[in-house]
């Protein structure tokens, strides 16, 4: 996988108000993290995981689930076209 | 008739090149899927151009006589998904021999193209716009066997390709996959047997448990054991070291650069193939190496109920998922509950 960047944002996007915006942001996210971690005794490993294989619906479901008893059954089978000898 | 693709057309602000390879040059147009924009290529570095390519697409369905006609067969990504087009391409060509096929995919997948016979020309995406004008037809599978949503069914994936082709009666030969004779290629340490640990999606891993078993159970039984896998996959690290002590070996030592057309020659000289719903489930049969393949977030029959050298475990699991994307269970569980298959049922098989 490969993400390009283009020619440097324009000088107005870098502007001190954008700066601060994206890092209030950042810190937002860092503290979201930092409850969520706290709340289901994750590491920030398994946490970035997660963000980068679920959609964030998919991550609350997930943890809905975590908080039930799973119960899967399995009834498996030997499906083949071969015949045995 | 077969779809248009949801692809967009795009102009390269930039020239862009991965491992030395220009996949894209600057300022020319390329047809991309609408999802690589952003993901795979920053909007900042193309200009989406068009968003509907209807214009551009001429498609194609197997009523049309392609006698001395090309045509050029779309279906962008997975290992196992190249060789399941490998039984279509087969039956266009046997249909029509005259008709030059290109066949187009990521170009990351194209290494396995190798295997993969009846194909005239490989056309990497992000496809040249200007390469459409050289074909008469054009095919895509796109929406074949998932949904827009990603959402599959436990439709056999063989007949769903036949269904967007609007062929009817396809004869089973047909339906399973086809590879280019290749020579086994005997690594001198006395008979092997081999093992697909990891599937591209963790959700399909097969479960640690059972992968030490069987290496163990097969070192006992006098055989050595390759591990079929990708030299880049972190997840082989761990395993590695727990393995290091038994006759076991990883298949990209006897490729270069990690080749998985050198793999499948080493994968030919194997006795039995031990593996989760992967590419090595489609190329074992084809190589004809007897191949038992374990089935759990998807049903064992969409995806080899034709195949021959194939015992499928399929676990049927009471929350049947069909789901790749997620990555790991759905539940949270890793590895998946519903791979979890009992080992004897492994050795009755060989047995």
């Amino acid at each position: 996988m490969f993400i390009t960047k283009g020619p440097k944002q324009e000088k107005a996007e870098n502007s001190p108000a954008l700066q601060k915006q994206n890092e209030e942001l950042l810190l937002r996210v860092m503290n979201l993290e930092k409850i969520i971690m706290e709340k289901f005794g994750m590491t920030i490993k398994e946490l970035s995981f997660r963000y980068n294989t679920v959609k964030l619906d998919a991550i609350i479901n997930s943890f809905e689930h975590e908080k039930q008893e799973v119960e899967i059954k399995l009834d498996p089978i030997v499906v083949t076209n071969e015949r045995s000898s | 008739m077969s779809e248009v693709p949801r692809y967009v057309l795009i102009q390269a602000k930039n020239t862009l090149k991965a491992n030395d390879t220009v996949i894209l040059a600057s300022g020319e147009k390329y047809l991309v899927p609408r999802g690589w924009l952003g993901m795979r290529l920053g909007r900042d570095a193309v200009k989406v151009v068009k968003e509907d390519i209807t214009d551009l697409w001429k498609p194609y369905d197997i009523s049309i006589d392609l006698t001395n006609k090309s045509l050029l067969v779309q279906r962008a990504s997975g290992f196992g998904d190249m060789l399941w087009m490998s039984a279509v391409l087969k039956y266009i060509k046997d249909k029509y021999p005259s008709c030059r096929i290109g066949y187009s995919c990521s170009f990351d997948y194209v290494p396995i193209l190798r295997l993969i016979p009846n194909i005239d020309k490989v056309v990497p995406i992000p496809v040249q716009a200007s390469q459409l004008k050289n074909y008469d037809y054009h095919l895509s599978f796109m929406d074949s066997v998932e949904n827009r949503l990603g959402e599959e069914t436990d439709e056999n994936s063989y007949e769903a390709f036949y269904k967007t082709l609007g062929a009817a009666d396809v004869p089973d030969e047909y339906k399973r996959p086809y590879v280019k004779d290749i020579a086994a290629r005997d690594i001198g340490k006395g008979p092997v047997v081999g093992i697909q640990p990891l599937a591209q999606s963790q959700i399909r891993d097969l479960p640690r448990p059972l992968v030490i078993d069987f290496i163990k159970e097969m070192n006992k039984r006098g055989y050595h054991v390759i591990m079929f896998t990708n030299k880049n996959e972190h997840r082989l690290i761990d395993l590695r070291n727990v393995v290091k002590d038994l006759n076991v070996s990883c298949s990209f030592e006897y490729s270069k650069d990690g080749d998985i057309y050198d793999s499948c020659k080493v994968l030919k000289s194997c006795e039995w193939l031990l593996t989760p719903d992967s590419a090595f489930a489609h190329i074992g049969p084809a190589l004809g190496v007897k191949t038992i393949s374990i089935y759990g977030p998807f049903a064992a029959e969409s995806r080899m109920k034709y195949y021959l050298n194939n015992w499928a475990i399929d676990t049927r699991p009471s929350c049947r998922c069909r789901l790749h994307t997620p990555g790991i269970c759905p539940y949270g569980i890793t590895p998946s509950p519903c791979m979890d298959v009992d080992f004897n049922l492994i050795m009755n098989i060989i047995n």
